[in-house]
This record gives structure tokens, C-alpha cells and sequence, in this order.
């Protein structure tokens, strides 16, 4: 019996026809990165080969690396197999990793979201027999709402501390959510005030930007005068902890853009007062419609609620199995 | 609903009283007068009769959503809340779900219901959850189980709506606190002006000290009033009386009705409500109608107060100080209040300097989210070796440090009793504490008063902590 297309090691998602591993997360000679989040392009790798959009934030990240970028859809022969790179819609760049051996299709969903934000990439579904899928929110109380309805909800939000001069503090991922976030409220300007950044978000901005990604211009938090605080929504990594603009914040409200929110207990646990459950990940119908779409019979979950969501497919009717090996789900989204 | 549900929404982001004032009234004036009133009952707990056990609920919402039960159940310990589970695995509400239900609807559905058969209302939950949207489907889920706590004083309640009128907040606090029937109350004569207002004055301020005694001058240009119980005011009128706490909220005035029918109508006494029922005046704003100068109170109040009847519950006013080493010995368990003499000029609240001792952690508490809600301390028993709780406390320890404890609890952990974790008194600590109470039902025998978490003792060990009879002592000590 032939070698399975992928196998799931220790080290990461291995392709044996191509000798190549997907997002690894230890080090190993040949990488195929999905996109530029830390959980998924690690350092360390002998050669990476991302999406020419995916490249410059890994670059950012990662520093000198031997990478090389590939266009959307672009056929790429790789030992035994035949790899191509398709949006996914989780972050600018962001890719699902469709391979091919010998006639039998795979596609690694790496992160993935399927409703459209109208800044990174918008997914699109590729036929397979296999399907890798994340499933960090797959459970059903994760539903999101229309990104319009959120977005909205978080500018009334905003409007209301700004008529008070208070800060809106907001914990955003500094890559993809933040700028996600900057371009949909945008486009509902006029705003209550400055989006402030953290220098962590600032800095991705930049990389954005200079790739042509339409960011409009943020002000970082420590170019900000003290005025500028006043009504001003601020975003910063979840992780942040207090810079020296930290005594500017005394009278913020506090609020956490994540899928996260969605869930009170989690909101909570995150010291957030408020919730904006805006996510870069599929949410429940967003996950089975985006196997349905592949047409494959063979799924594998990898990235959260692993066991839970697989013994739900094979209810379903799916060949469908837990990934072995896959590292703590994603907690950055 | 979607008005309620957003109020509740507001009312958890930020539960200061000032922020839980404001979001009411806002919220408040975007309602019908008699939607408001229908909130404010809810919110001081009265609740309609619940329609639905968990089970059936949760039956209901894992049917309605097509899920299986083991994986309705893993959603409702993802939320941790079956309510909030059951409203966010439907779908949201079709475009041409209807109206979304009115306040008074579901209040009305519910009081129908109750009792009704199985088939009723569970037809009722399907109807109203096709047309709400997820976040008033929570507050509906918790209105239908019994799961609505949220419940907020009257006071508060009272002014946000007087914000909206211009009702007397405190005649408005006294009716929400009264007998009432939301379905039935007018909004209009709620509102409207009572016979006799019967409003506190404004509390004298009694900030705490942030200097020694001692730089205060003379002790005796000072009196002391313990400090052993919570601030209040007895109003008295012609028809009855109100007793009103710090926060503006009205108290029950009748364990005092014998120093009620001795007052004057149209009094405003200040005091302290002490220990044992009693009231400790210390200021008369208002007698008999008239209002009183600040600098005349003093004299006032002891002319009052010598000319009512014996045996009425009440403590002396404060009493003049001689010298300051006195001071501790005449403070209650929370310092003690020093009036000027002469009665006019601030007042300060003077708090006696902590106490330490060392405990050992015995306990972590686990919390919904990540870390420890609260650890527990222990002292040794000396006949027993045994480590008995003293205090249970949140944590306070700069984040870097908490997360090094709550490591250690977690890989120390000697036993599990649902969320806490016992472990061994290995880790020590310095606990401040302000006094000690007798409490014959804990182990201990005592508590802390106002313990707090002041370091981490990573050089003690459990022969360090301070023993339990040095603590026990103080009780004895200090009566």
C-alpha cells in the first residue's frame, strides 16, 4: 500500500512523497507556512516557501530566512507532489496548502475563516479527498454575526466613550485582526476619533501597507501627544502590558476583539469589560460548510476541539479522525 | 427585550454605581414608562415564576439546534451557563422571524405559563427564540429557568429613573423598596411627588487619615465616635419614617421605632448603626422642619438627646479624647471617625495600623477563567499540627508572581474538592489584617478583619507561621 498523501509527526504535517512539512513546529529542512501567525511559521526551518503575500510579515517576524514566495494557485512540483497555495481568509496572505500525490488531493486548511472581511484574501473553497481542518471554535456556541453587525456594535461603542473624551481600549491581535479591524471601521467614517496603535500592531501596519494592503494611517501609541487619547480607540495585543502611556489609559473602557467573546466566562477570564466577537477563524456553520465544499469524505482535525469536532463529522458521515500531534489550539485569536 | 438585554449587557461591563447608574438611565429613557418599571421590578428581584427546569431547556434548545445531547452538553460546559449555551447554538432569527418580542410579551407568556403542560411551553421557548436575537435569547433563557439574579438596590434604581422626571429620588426609592405589582403600578403617580419627602441630607465626609494622629493637634480638640458599624440617617415625617444608608439606600427603619416615635416629625438624625441594634448619633442636619448649621449640631443633638425618654436604643454621642495613646482602645473593628470639638471643620476616619502575622497557603480557589479567584491561609493548630483557615483573600500579587503560585498549587495539589485545591503548608506568606473577630463555628474560632495578601516569604517555612494562639489571644486582649 502506497505512503498516505500527509502523515501528522511529531514535528508537524509531513508530506513523504515531497519531503516536506506544513507549518512544522520543530525545525526541519523544508517548510510550507501557511501564514505568518507565530503558532504556524516558526523559526528555524532550512527553507520556507509561503504565499508571495504571506512573505513580508514572515520575513518581519522571523528576520534572515531562507524563504520563497509563490502566487496564488501556482502549481509547484515538489518531489513526488504537486503543492498550490489558496486564500484562506484568516489574515492577509493567509493560505490553504492543497497537495497532490499521484491523483488523491489534500488541502491543509491551516487557519481559516470563510466569511469574506473584505481585507485579507477571501477564502475559497478547493476540492479534495482530504481535508485538514482547524477547528478552534468548533463548537456550536461559536456563531458569529455579519462582521458589519460587530464592526457596528463596537463603533457605537466607541461613540459613546468618545462623547465622555475616554479611551477605548481594544485587545486585538497585532497581526490581521487590528488591521481587519482599522480598515472596516474605515470605511464608517467619519469616526469618534484616532485609532491608536501599539507599537506591535504599528509595526505590522507598516509592513501592510507597504504591500499595498489599503490601511488607512494609524498614529503608534508612543508618537501619540496626550490629547490624542481623549475619545481615541486604541488597539493593542492582548498580551500588552502597561507602557509608559499606561497612566494616559486610567479612564478606558476595555473590550476584547476576538471569537473568544462570544462566550462570557472567556471574556471575562481575559479582564475584558466588553466583547467584540470578531474572529479571524471559522466559526461553527462556517467549518461544516467549508468541509461540505471540498467534497471530501476524509477529514482530519487538527487546532482546538479536536476530538470533539471529529467525533461530530463521523456522526455526520465523514471519515473523520483527530490529528495526532497538533500543538495547543490557537489562544491568539 | 433588546433594550433589557443591552441594559444587562452595560450593567456587567462596568459595576461601579456610578457606570450602573448611567447605563440605567440611559437605557431607562429609551423604554416606555411602564417598561421601565417592569426593569426595575426584575431588577430588585422579582421575578416572574420560572417556565423551564435546566433539563427541559436545555432538551428544548439541543432538539431545536439538531444536536446531539453529548455535544449540547460539552457546549454548555464550554459556557459554563446553560442559559448562554442554549441561546447561542440556534441559528439568529430568520428575516421573516416577526417582531422581536416585547418585555411585556415574555413577562406575560411567563406568568401565563407557569405550570402550564410540557407541550405549552415548550411551544412558547421555540416561538420567542426564532424571533430574538442571540443576546436578549440569553436574557429570556435566564427569565425562563429562574436564572435571572442580577438584582441591584433601590437607591440606584431610584435616581436613574429620577433622572428621567423630576420625581423626588428618594420618595421614588421608597416606593421601588415598598409593596408594588409591576403589571399593575402606575407610572405616572410613581413618579409623582409624596406627601412628605422623606430625603436624607447629605453625609458629612469622613475621609480617612493620611497623616499620624498626632498631627492633628491636641487630642483634646477631638472626639471619637468607634467606627463599628455602617453610616446612616433616620427621617423621621408626620406618617412614618425612613432610615437611609451612606449610599443612599433606603434600610428598614422599623427596629427603631421606638427612637422614631420619640423624634420629632420632619428630623434628620446622623449616625451609625451599631452593633446590637442601636444607633449611634452623631449629627441632627434637621429637627422638627428646621435646619440645622453644622456648628450648632453638636449642642442640638445633646439637648435632643437628653430630653428623650430612657430606654430607647440608642449609644452615646461620641465621646471627647484625652490624650491620643487613648485612641486605639475607644476604635471599633473599623478605627474610628474623629469629630472636631467645636463641631464645625473635617472629620477624619482613623484606621489602626495592621496587623501582621504569617500563614501558610492551604487552599487555591479556582476561578471560571484561567487562574486562583482566591487562595486560603492557614495557621497551625498546636495540638494537632494541623493548618486551620484564618483568611480567604484574592490573590493581589503582582501577575508574574500569581502565575508562579498558581503553578505551584496546581502541581502541588494534594487533594481536589471540586475547584479547590488543598496543598501543603509549604508556601508562606504576610498577611495584614486590621482586627480579629470570634466566629465559635470556624475551626479557628476567629477571623480576620479586612485580611490582605502583603508579600510572598520565600525564605519561611512552616515552623515560621505565626502560631494560632497569638491570634486567639488578641481576642481576649481586646474584648
Amino acid at each position: 500500500m502506497a505512503d498516505p498523501v500527509l502523515t501528522f509527526t511529531e514535528k508537524g504535517i509531513f508530506c513523504p512523497a515531497g519531503g516536506f512539512y506544513i507549518d512544522p513546529h520543530r525545525k526541519v529542512d523544508r517548510a510550507l507556512v501557511t501564514h505568518g501567525h507565530s503558532d504556524h511559521a516558526r523559526p528555524g526551518m532550512g527553507a520556507y516557501l509561503t504565499t508571495h503575500a504571506a512573505l513580508p510579515v514572515i520575513r518581519h517576524r522571523l528576520g534572515r530566512i531562507a524563504a520563497e514566495g509563490i502566487a496564488w494557485g501556482e502549481p509547484r512540483r515538489i518531489g513526488g507532489a504537486t503543492v498550490s497555495f489558496h486564500p484562506a481568509g484568516h489574515v492577509p496572505g493567509s493560505a490553504q496548502i492543497r497537495v497532490e500525490v499521484a491523483g488523491e488531493v489534500w488541502v491543509v486548511s491551516g487557519d481559516y475563516k470563510t466569511e469574506d472581511d473584505g481585507f485579507a484574501e477571501a477564502f475559497e473553497p478547493v476540492a479534495a479527498h482530504g481535508f485538514v481542518t482547524e477547528c478552534t471554535f468548533g463548537l456550536p456556541v461559536y456563531r458569529w454575526q455579519p462582521q458589519a453587525q460587530v464592526t457596528g456594535d463596537l463603533l457605537t461603542w466607541w461613540q459613546g466613550l468618545a462623547e465622555q473624551r475616554r479611551p477605548a481600549l481594544v485587545a486585538a491581535w497585532s497581526f490581521g485582526k487590528a488591521q481587519r479591524l482599522i480598515a472596516a471601521l474605515a470605511g464608517l467614517a467619519p469616526l469618534p476619533g484616532p485609532i491608536l496603535t501599539h507599537p506591535a500592531v504599528e509595526a505590522v501596519n507598516r509592513v501592510l501597507r507597504t504591500q499595498g494592503y489599503p490601511l488607512p494611517d494609524t498614529l503608534a501609541l508612543d508618537q501619540a501627544r496626550p490629547e490624542d487619547f481623549a475619545g481615541a480607540l486604541i488597539l493593542h495585543p492582548p498580551s500588552a502590558q502597561g507602557g509608559p502611556w499606561a497612566d494616559r489609559l486610567a479612564d478606558a473602557e476595555t473590550a476584547l476583539a476576538s471569537g473568544w467573546a462570544a462566550v462570557g466566562r472567556h471574556r471575562q477570564g481575559r479582564g475584558a469589560m466588553r466583547g467584540f466577537a470578531l474572529s479571524d477563524h471559522a466559526d461553527w456553520p462556517g467549518l461544516n460548510a467549508a468541509i461540505r465544499a471540498t467534497g471530501a469524505t476524509r477529514v482530519v482535525t487538527v487546532h482546538g476541539y479536536t476530538g470533539v469536532f471529529a467525533r461530530w463529522l463521523r456522526d455526520q458521515g465523514y471519515d473523520a479522525a483527530a490529528g495526532d500531534h497538533t500543538p495547543p489550539r490557537d489562544e491568539a485569536d | 427585550m433588546l433594550t433589557l438585554a443591552a441594559l444587562i449587557r452595560d450593567l456587567d461591563a462596568d459595576r461601579t454605581l456610578s457606570a450602573r447608574e448611567a447605563a440605567l438611565s440611559r437605557h431607562f429613557a429609551a423604554m416606555a414608562p411602564q417598561d421601565r418599571l417592569r426593569t426595575a421590578a426584575l431588577l430588585l428581584g422579582r421575578r416572574p415564576r420560572r417556565i423551564a427546569s435546566a433539563g427541559e431547556l436545555g432538551a428544548w434548545a439541543a432538539a431545536a439546534a439538531g444536536l446531539p445531547d453529548w455535544l449540547f452538553d460539552l457546549c454548555r460546559a464550554e459556557t459554563g451557563d446553560l442559559a448562554e449555551a442554549a441561546a447561542q447554538v440556534l441559528p439568529p432569527p430568520a428575516s421573516d422571524a416577526g417582531p422581536v418580542p416585547s418585555l411585556a410579551e415574555v413577562l406575560s407568556g411567563l406568568a401565563r405559563l407557569s405550570g402550564a403542560p410540557e407541550a405549552e411551553r415548550h411551544a412558547f421557548a421555540l416561538a420567542l427564540w426564532g424571533r430574538l436575537p442571540v443576546e436578549a435569547r440569553h436574557t429570556f433563557n435566564r427569565l425562563t429557568t429562574g436564572g435571572f439574579r442580577l438584582t441591584l438596590p433601590p437607591g440606584l434604581i431610584a435616581r436613574a429613573l429620577a433622572r428621567l422626571s423630576n420625581a423626588d429620588p428618594a420618595t421614588l426609592a421608597l416606593r421601588l423598596a415598598g409593596d408594588w405589582d409591576a403589571g399593575t403600578a402606575d407610572p405616572a403617580s410613581f413618579a409623582a411627588p409624596g406627601e412628605e419627602a422623606l430625603a436624607p441630607a447629605p453625609f458629612p465626609p469622613e475621609p480617612p487619615l493620611a497623616v499620624p494622629v498626632e498631627a492633628l493637634g491636641p487630642a483634646t480638640a477631638w472626639r471619637v465616635e468607634p467606627a463599628d458599624g455602617p453610616r446612616a440617617q433616620l427621617v423621621t415625617g408626620t406618617n412614618g419614617a425612613a432610615l437611609w444608608s451612606e449610599t443612599g439606600e433606603p434600610l428598614d427603619p422599623a427596629p427603631l421605632a421606638a427612637l422614631v416615635r420619640a423624634l420629632p416629625p420632619g428630623s434628620v438624625l446622623g449616625g451609625r448603626l451599631a452593633p446590637g441594634g442601636r444607633f449611634r448619633p452623631t449629627d441632627l442636619p434637621r429637627l422638627a422642619g428646621a435646619r440645622i448649621a453644622p456648628g450648632d449640631q453638636g449642642p442640638r443633638l445633646a439637648a435632643l438627646i437628653a430630653g428623650l425618654p430612657a430606654g430607647l436604643p440608642i449609644l452615646p454621642v461620641p465621646v471627647p479624647l484625652t490624650a491620643w495613646i487613648d485612641l486605639p482602645a475607644l476604635a471599633g473593628p473599623g478605627g474610628a471617625v474623629l469629630h472636631p470639638v467645636a463641631g464645625i471643620g473635617p472629620r477624619h476616619l482613623w484606621t489602626p495600623p495592621p496587623r501582621l502575622l504569617t500563614a501558610a497557603l492551604i487552599y487555591g480557589h479556582a476561578a471560571p477563567g484561567t487562574g486562583f479567584a482566591t487562595l486560603s491561609f492557614g495557621l497551625p493548630d498546636p495540638a494537632t499540627a494541623e493548618f486551620l483557615p484564618v483568611a480567604q483573600i484574592p490573590p493581589g500579587l503582582p501577575q508574574a508572581g500569581m502565575a508562579e503560585i498558581a503553578a505551584w498549587i496546581r502541581a502541588h495539589t494534594v487533594e481536589r474538592f471540586g475547584p479547590v485545591r488543598l496543598v501543603p503548608p509549604e508556601r508562606m506568606f504576610e498577611l495584614a489584617f486590621d482586627g480579629v473577630a470570634p466566629a465559635p463555628r470556624r475551626k479557628a474560632g476567629f477571623v480576620l478583619l479586612n485580611p490582605r495578601l502583603v508579600r510572598a516569604l520565600p525564605q519561611a517555612v512552616a515552623r515560621d507561621a505565626t502560631p494560632l494562639a497569638a491570634i486567639a489571644a488578641l481576642i481576649r486582649r481586646e474584648g
